[in-house]
């Protein structure tokens, strides 16, 4: 027993020094480091943002408005251009209504306008849109060889809901939609109903 | 750049729509046009339908069409063999159409 004093002893002196392992030696004074160590900086990675890419899309339906106490049915066409990302879209819309009164008057309209997508889930996109344009009847009356066209101003605004049937690998889809809206049609009535009209939209169309 | 395309289009295509002249559609107007198609297609003689004017007046100019609103309806509404009968194809400005 005697024989292991130095060895108690050693293991003794070894845990003090490195316990007092960090503390300046006596009579020595501490300077800071100018600088912080190399591994002490912590790097933040910021989230990436959402791909933002073109949008363009367009479809080919048909439409039916009531207006003037008449009914209007005509083929549409419409085409958007905008961007999006993987949530929402905004684009300018261009559209085109053609076709006939329930009597058989020619009738065109041309609308223009701004357009909010949401994508609500993978296939499904709620829209909203606003139209600025102009619906034209042709005459059918002896004014016609001279004055043919009828103009009134419009502006409405519509919503729309779409399903994407089939999509492609670069996030395009054929897709069917279906949207209704009002319009205010210039008119020479005095009360605020009789420019007033109701559409309804169906159609089927292709997102690139 | 396509925000300023968004919010220009429209504005561009209102203007343009309103400096040409744009004059508003008339309820009675459309009813005599449609009136005067459905003469043209019912009728196998359309010299006395082409006579008829629809023009409605705007602001100072106070025109009106040919066929009042309740004609224009009636005979819109009205089948080939009845207008045809009535002496509509013929006389369609003085045919009363019941």
């Amino acid at each position: 027993m005697r024989g292991l004093r130095p060895l108690v002893g050693l293991a003794a002196a070894l845990f003090a020094v490195a316990a007092h392992a960090d503390e300046p030696a006596p009579g020595m004074v501490e300077i800071p480091t100018p600088y912080p160590a190399q591994d002490c900086c912590t790097v933040v990675a910021r989230a990436p943002s959402p791909p933002t890419t073109v949008l363009v899309q367009g479809h080919v339906g048909v439409s039916y408005r009531r207006a003037l106490r008449e009914d209007f049915a005509a083929a549409h066409f419409e085409l958007e251009v905008g961007g999006q990302d993987p949530n929402i879209g905004i684009g300018a819309r261009v559209s085109v209504e053609a076709g006939a009164t329930r009597i058989g008057l020619p009738y065109q309209v041309v609308t223009l306008g701004p357009a909010f997508n949401l994508h609500v889930s993978g296939r499904v996109q709620l829209a909203l849109g606003l139209t600025f344009g102009v619906l034209v009847y042709q005459r059918a009356s002896s004014r016609s060889d001279f004055d043919p066209n009828v103009w009134g101003v419009t502006a409405g605004v519509n919503g729309t809901v779409s399903v994407d049937l089939v999509r492609t690998r670069r996030d395009g889809a054929l897709f069917v939609l279906a949207r209704i809206g009002y319009d205010y049609i210039e008119n020479t009535g005095d009360s605020f109903t009789q420019g007033s009209s109701l559409g309804a939209t169906a159609a089927l169309g292709y997102r690139y | 750049m396509w925000k300023r395309f968004v919010i220009t289009i429209p504005a561009a295509v209102l203007s343009l729509t309103l400096l040409g002249g744009a004059e508003g559609i008339d309820k009675g107007e459309l009813e005599c046009e449609e009136a005067v198609k459905h003469l043209l297609d019912c009728c196998p003689n359309d010299g006395p339908i082409k006579m008829i004017s629809c023009y409605e007046g705007r602001f100072c100019d106070h025109a009106s069409p040919d066929l009042s609103g309740a004609t224009s309806r009636c005979m819109r509404d009205a089948s080939c063999d009845d207008l045809y009968a009535s002496g509509a194809c013929d006389a369609p400005k003085t045919t009363v159409c019941q």
